[in-house]
């Protein structure tokens, strides 16, 4: 069983050669042998090589937050073989960061040129423009003035581009 | 003293205010909005009264529904503590109309320090320094007369405070942009679109004075505090004494501090703010009259409780000390943590706490309002606690700061953590070289380092967290597992 992880933006491959005598696991180039003393998320014991670590871990959305000695590590894991996505990017403007809509410049089936500003938003003390990055229409407004939105969340769709356009 | 005391505000101070009620034997009152149902805060009053509002930060806000509160439970007075409604002139005279005390100065004293410009005039009637400016109701006639001063040039809100509606200017062609920027948020933030620019100056630290004044013409002040490390506009490490300052600078900036407060008949605790340019110059920047965040670094030098302080000034008692009375001892250095990441401009992040270990060490405090299982949302300031270390030296405060951010486990949010710690064992904050450019010039070695030895135990103490994986390496039938791939 195959899984691709990321560690702080550092990607491996994970794989799982064999549980006797005791657990070995492929990161990457280098095979380890592992000892897990406890199991699921709040303090944990492992002996990765022969040498012990304590710490704690916790899931945070699609992550496991692991402290160990002073520092904070965030673990994505992804099965392998998965869908890579990218075979239809949507045409979109998600969040960045969490924060609150400030005013709205843009209107649903309107047409924007590349530039032209689509929202003005505010995370915590910083206020910025979102512009379009390329002409296009606007299919739907996800957001008014005042919204509160998440990191991630969608704030505007545009219409598909057509084949003529270019 | 009085015998109840409603606390206007949530999250670390409204803890760090009742702790001193309950340790006073005086009765409390917290408020709340529905998301913080279940915050600290609340188990730390005597009682609590849920308020009304669609957003949550509108609730503490609400100055009609917090002084209901106040008359509903017969508190005496109410503290504001720091943010929300702590520098509002009209709440506190609505405050005093309904026959409660508001721990704070008087409101015409509050309208003086908020509005930018009124108060830096006053400065300097008071021979308080104040850096050049200009000083222009019509956003157009700064821009026109911005060369007067010079570029760069610091746009900022008259009634600003906290970095809002704050613009650096080093090009000309950016002015009129910037201008008008600045103006659109000070007038969403505070009600008022008046902006004035003033010279901008490179490398200066930030420096500022705690003060504690009676109202009775005593005014004392606690030393000063170097404030200069900040991102975004804000602080996030703060100590007391500043290093390599020299005795006499200190005590011309602290007596500037003195000056002003006396001048305004100041009561109250209250922070004068300086920049402290590379020459040596001092300018006055703002005072703040009400605690300020930073205040633990001032309570660890001098062994004192400013929150007490302020409960007996506001009751119409004296200052317990005299000037001669005040004495530093060591040194004290603050953090600030926060949900933000670092690595992406410290832009804030949002989660929910799953685990919280507080580390206990000998000579710290942990200032927190969070517990674990509460969710990090948008709705409020990012700042989740701080955490304070005081020393016989710098170093050792620095040291003892660092060990305690090493054992502290708050995970399910990302947060500065890590970062703060790579900024206290930076060989130039060591070296007091400080300057509130600091974190961006450093930003490289600030970064966090490269996957370390222990970054494969970390990703399998992950990999190891998930159900999936530790089912697939402890739980398949026989064959299945030991086939595997395992050729060594």
């Amino acid at each position: 069983m195959g899984y691709r992880v990321e560690t702080d933006g550092v990607k491996a491959e994970a794989q799982i050669l064999g549980r006797r005598p005791q657990l070995a696991v492929r990161l990457g180039e280098r095979v380890h042998r592992v000892l897990a003393a406890s199991a699921g998320e709040g303090e944990f014991d492992l002996t990765v090589d022969g040498v012990r670590y304590r710490g704690w871990r916790c899931a945070s959305g699609d992550e496991v937050h692991v402290r160990l000695n002073g520092r904070t590590y965030r673990v994505r894991l992804e099965r392998r073989g998965a869908d890579q996505g990218g075979a239809s990017e949507q045409e979109e403007v998600r969040a960045s960061m969490p924060g609150v809509v400030v005013a709205v410049h843009c209107a649903s089936g309107a047409h924007v040129e590349a530039g032209e500003k689509l929202l003005t938003l505010e995370s915590m003390k910083l206020q910025m423009t979102v512009v379009a990055s390329h002409a296009a229409t606007i299919a739907r407004l996800h957001v008014a003035p005042g919204a509160v939105f998440e990191r991630g969340a969608l704030l505007v769709s545009f219409a598909p581009r057509k084949e003529s356009e270019s | 003293m009085f015998k109840r005391v409603l606390v206007a505000n949530r999250g670390e101070i409204a803890c760090r205010i009742l702790r001193t009620l309950r340790a006073q034997g005086i009765a409390s009152v917290a408020v709340y909005h529905h998301e913080d149902r279940n915050a600290p805060h609340l188990q730390l009053a005597d009682e609590a009264v849920r308020l009304e509002a669609d957003v949550p930060t509108a609730a503490y806000l609400d100055q009609a529904q917090i002084i209901a509160a106040a008359r509903a439970t017969q508190a005496e007075a109410i503290h504001p503590g720091y943010g929300f409604l702590s520098e509002n002139a009209a709440f506190a005279e609505r405050v005093t109309l309904a026959g409660c005390t508001f721990i704070g100065p008087d409101a015409a004293v509050m309208r003086l320090m908020g509005d930018k410009i009124r108060a830096r005039s006053f400065a300097a009637e008071q021979g308080v320094p104040v850096a050049p400016s200009l000083i222009e109701q019509d956003p157009a006639r700064l821009v026109a007369r911005a060369a007067e001063v010079g570029l760069p040039l610091l746009i900022k809100a008259a009634a600003g405070g906290g970095g809002k509606g704050m613009r650096i200017v080093r090009r000309a062609q950016e002015l009129t942009e910037s201008v008008q920027l600045a103006s659109q948020e000070a007038q969403r933030y505070f009600g008022d679109g008046r902006v004035y620019a003033e010279r901008f100056i490179e490398r200066p630290r930030h420096i500022e004075v705690q003060l504690l004044a009676d109202g009775r013409g005593n005014v004392v002040h606690l030393f000063e505090r170097e404030c200069s490390l900040q991102r975004r506009y804000q602080k996030i490490i703060e100590e007391s004494p500043a290093p390599n300052l020299p005795a006499s600078l200190r005590a011309s900036i602290c007596d500037a501090a003195v000056r002003l407060a006396s001048a305004a008949r100041y009561r109250n605790a209250g922070t004068v703010e300086f920049m402290l340019a590379p020459d040596g110059q001092f300018y006055f920047l703002e005072m703040n009259t009400r605690l300020q965040v930073e205040h633990p670094v001032t309570e660890a030098v001098l062994r004192l409780d400013l929150v007490a302080a302020q409960l007996r000034i506001a009751a119409g008692g004296s200052l317990p000390f005299t000037q001669a009375d005040l004495e530093p001892r060591g040194h004290a250095i603050e953090c600030r943590i926060c949900a933000e990441e670092p690595q992406h401009d410290f832009r804030p992040a949002t989660g929910r706490i799953g685990i919280l270990r507080v580390p206990e060490l000998p000579r710290t405090r942990f200032d927190g309002g969070i517990r674990a299982g509460q969710a990090v949302t948008p709705a409020f300031d990012s700042m989740l606690a701080k955490l304070i270390a005081h020393g016989d030296s710098r170093a050792a405060a620095a040291q003892t700061l660092a060990a305690a951010l090493h054992e502290l486990v708050l995970l399910g949010v990302p947060s500065n953590i890590d970062y703060l710690q790579r900024v206290l064992r930076h060989p130039r904050f060591l070296a007091g070289e400080l300057h509130t450019g600091f974190l961006s010039e450093h930003a490289a070695q600030l970064a966090a380092p490269g996957a370390p030895l222990e970054s494969a135990a970390a990703t399998l103490a992950g990999l190891l967290a998930d159900e999936d994986f530790r089912r697939v390496a402890y739980d398949v039938p026989e064959p299945h597992a030991s086939i595997g791939a395992w050729r060594n």
